[in-house]
């Protein structure tokens, strides 16, 4: 039947499109697993420092630190000073910082002490999650010191030959009346510009957006742009003509950039003048983003070298950007994931990007501060346009 | 300046395995059109791939002028002009903008370029559509800008893959005119075509691929003299006789012999001895002849001779 031989065809088709077959399938598959790893929330651990500035020697900081590293979800850091915690809660290598400061266990005898918990806001998934924990445990902590007050009160009260019934009046009494619990948390922010500006929300959209649209431009427009220029020929004449490949290829790019650019502008435009999306450290934010489309542009060019025809030059772009896409923590804040897929998006330029502008839009980052990401960044570019080069723009036959 | 314009030595070049150039040798003189015949697949475009610089050759040289393309590839590429067998030009963009962008690729600039470009684009015959979008364009309008826009930087070689493939009558022997107005400016010019009136009627010398290998050469009339001196004769009968038949296929000058229905194809070495036998031979047999065709042999032979293939496909 005709019906079978035309269908019959389209798989015949397919056999050459390998692009075709790994958006349909590749893609997909991996999509799910690295969705399903991502959001396998229940092995997340928090990294936690730990500062003890009081009597290194006492039972209640030592029964402090003792069970703090029983619980399950932290893994507890111990610094010599408060500076050194706080800057290590700054670069994000921890989550958080339980400092006790000088005199805490005399203050506590009195009733009146006072931890420190010192967390980042910008992400503020992961410091209310500390928060929380933290606040439960000082919370069984308090119960316990309670009912030694408790007795105290009712052993310095109770004479011998009363009425045994008294006793739990005056610990109840005790209990009720307590103005304070011994052991309080002051909580302290590392200060963003500004308290409510944080990375989950539209902040994180806005720059996950602008990250994807630079992606589906310079990857998938830029890499068919090129393949054209391949399939109608034009591009052979651009080899066979006196100018040097490098600069055929830079102009590419920066055309591409430019268009990229543009979008750039216009998300963070609108989300800064109309919904007060924080743009921090404008230097800093432009040159990231010029640094990120260069990047993202040679990819392209990449693309376009290693793909023969237009359809599998778009299939290549789709899995490479729904590879660099949630790897990168463009659709979710990274804070959110398993550890290990934080670390692999550090060295992912799209990871390394989110990071730097999270840095860069909420902290007023500068260029030194954000400098490891933008390492990562150029190197993916190096990379990149130097194998093209290498390749040339005409594929492995020419010259 | 050395006599030769371009010399090309000893070419190999292997796909895969799969060797397409087998020690391929060949010469361009100054101010010559050189016609290029070969059957599909026998190395035409992958040699023009190596001698315009895009493709690299296994082994073998490439001379321009007497010096190495390699050596000097800046200045050679300023001094070819390639029109690649598909058309290679911006759709987007209208004759005017592909050719002044062509020009300004090569160096080209200014007052020259301007120029070069209206007296290029009155030479194709398209001054009224000189702003229209090559998209727009009739495939043969198409085939002349292609070739056009190989020639603005003024190149002493030019390489012409197929320039005429399936184009109208009309813009053919435009572009004809054209690579003859090349010549007369002292240019020289390397072409393929499968059509072989085109290659007979522009060519000064004819190079025959066949295999990766030139495996003839020389000006078309040498070619047909030297290397095919068989007649071809077509005798047609009125009603053909087996016995005449066998008498004629006993003939001694008879090299081969061809029947369709009332017709004898004939070739032949001897000059007319073979007609003179045959129409003793009908007369005796009482059969009338009602024609007799006498065929010189064409390029088109020559090509089938070294080849054993029909041109085209
Ligand atoms: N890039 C390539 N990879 C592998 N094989 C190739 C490549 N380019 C050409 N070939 C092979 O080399 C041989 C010569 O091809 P080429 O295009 O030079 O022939 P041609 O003489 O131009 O033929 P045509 O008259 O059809 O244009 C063919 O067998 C072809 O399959
Ligand atoms: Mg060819």
């Amino acid at each position: 039947m005709i019906y079978f031989d035309l269908l019959i065809k389209e798989f015949i088709n397919l056999r050459k499109s390998i692009g075709v077959v790994i958006v349909l399938f590749l893609v997909p598959i991996f999509l799910i697993a690295v969705m399903g790893f991502a959001f396998q929330d229940n092995e997340t651990v928090y990294q936690i420092g730990f500062v003890n500035l009081d009597d290194p020697n006492s039972d209640l900081n030592d029964g402090i630190l003792t069970s703090l590293k029983n619980v399950s979800a932290f893994e507890v850091i111990e610094y010599e000073t408060e500076e050194e915690a706080i800057n290590n809660v700054k670069n994000s290598s921890i989550s958080g910082c339980l400092v006790l400061p000088k005199g805490f266990d005399k203050s506590h005898e009195d009733g009146e002490a006072d931890a420190k918990l010192i967390v980042d806001n910008s992400h503020n998934v992961s410091s209310s999650v500390i928060e929380g924990i933290i606040g439960r445990f000082f919370e069984q902590f308090n119960t316990r010191i309670m009912s030694v007050f408790a007795a105290e009160m009712v052993y310095q009260e109770l004479e011998m030959g009363d009425d045994p019934n008294e006793a739990i009046e005056i610990a109840k009494d005790y209990v009720i009346h307590v103005e304070r619990s011994p052991i309080e948390i002051v909580k302290e922010y590392i200060a963003p510009i500004s308290n409510e500006n944080s990375m989950s929300g539209f902040n994180q959209t806005t720059c996950g957006m602008t990250a994807m649209f630079i992606l589906f431009l310079c990857i998938l427009w830029g890499s068919s742009n090129i393949i054209d220029e391949k399939i109608t020929g034009t591009m052979s004449r651009l080899v066979l003509s006196p100018i040097h490949i490098g600069t055929i290829l830079a102009a590419k790019l920066t055309y591409i950039g430019i268009l990229s650019f543009f979008q750039f502008l216009i998300f963070f435009g609108i989300g800064h003048y109309v919904f007060d999306v924080p743009v921090g450290n404008v230097t800093t934010l432009i040159i990231l983003n010029i640094v990120f489309i260069m990047q993202a542009s040679s990819l392209g060019l990449l693309v376009s070298i290693i793909a023969k025809t237009r359809i599998s030059a778009i299939g290549f772009s789709f899995f490479v950007i729904m590879l660099l896409s949630p790897l990168g923590g463009l659709w979710f804040p990274l804070e959110i994931i398993p550890k290990v897929m934080q670390t692999i998006a550090s060295f992912l330029p799209t990871g390394a990007f989110m990071l730097a502008i999270e840095n860069t839009i909420l902290k007023g980052a500068s260029l030194v501060s954000i400098s490891h990401q933008l390492l990562v960044i150029v190197v993916y570019f190096i990379l990149t346009f130097g194998i093209s080069l290498k390749i040339g723009v005409l594929g492995k036959a020419s010259a | 300046m050395g006599k030769d314009l371009l010399s090309i030595k000893n070419l190999v070049k292997t796909f895969q395995g799969n060797k397409v150039l087998n020690g391929l040798s060949f010469k361009v003189n100054h101010s010559e059109i050189l016609g290029v015949l070969g059957p599909n697949g026998a190395g035409k475009s992958t040699t023009f791939s190596i001698v315009t610089g895009l493709l690299r050759s296994d082994r073998g040289q490439v001379e321009f002028e007497g010096y190495s393309i390699s050596s000097h590839l800046k200045k050679y590429k300023k001094s070819i002009g390639v029109v690649p067998q598909e058309i290679s030009l911006y759709t987007n963009m209208t004759i005017y903008e592909n050719l002044t962008f062509f020009g300004k690729i090569y160096g080209v600039r200014g007052k020259q370029l301007k120029e070069k470009v209206d007296e290029l684009i009155e030479s194709i015959h398209l001054i009224d559509k000189r702003n229209s979008y090559i998209g727009q364009l009739s495939g043969g309008m198409k085939r002349r800008v292609n070739i056009a826009a190989a020639l603005i930087h003024d190149p002493k070689l030019i390489i012409m893959d197929e320039p005429t493939v399936g184009i109208d009558p009309q813009s053919r022997s435009l572009i004809w005119d054209l690579i003859l107005r090349l010549r007369e400016e002292g240019k020289s010019v390397i072409i393929t075509s499968h059509y072989v009136d085109e290659i007979e009627r522009l060519s000064d010398r004819v190079l025959i691929f066949n295999n990766g290998e030139v495996v003839a050469k020389g000006t078309v009339d040498s070619l047909i003299h030297e290397n095919c001196n068989h007649k071809k004769y077509i005798v047609e009968f009125y009603e053909i006789d087996q016995q005449l038949l066998n008498r004629i296929k006993q003939l001694e000058d008879v090299e081969t012999i061809e029947v369709e229905e009332n017709m004898v194809k004939i070739t032949s070495t001897e000059d007319n001895k073979v007609i003179e036998n045959i129409l003793k031979l009908s007369s005796q047999q009482k059969v009338e002849i009602k024609n007799i065709d006498f065929k010189k042999t064409s390029l088109e032979d020559v090509f089938f001779y070294y080849t054993g293939r029909g041109l085209g496909n």
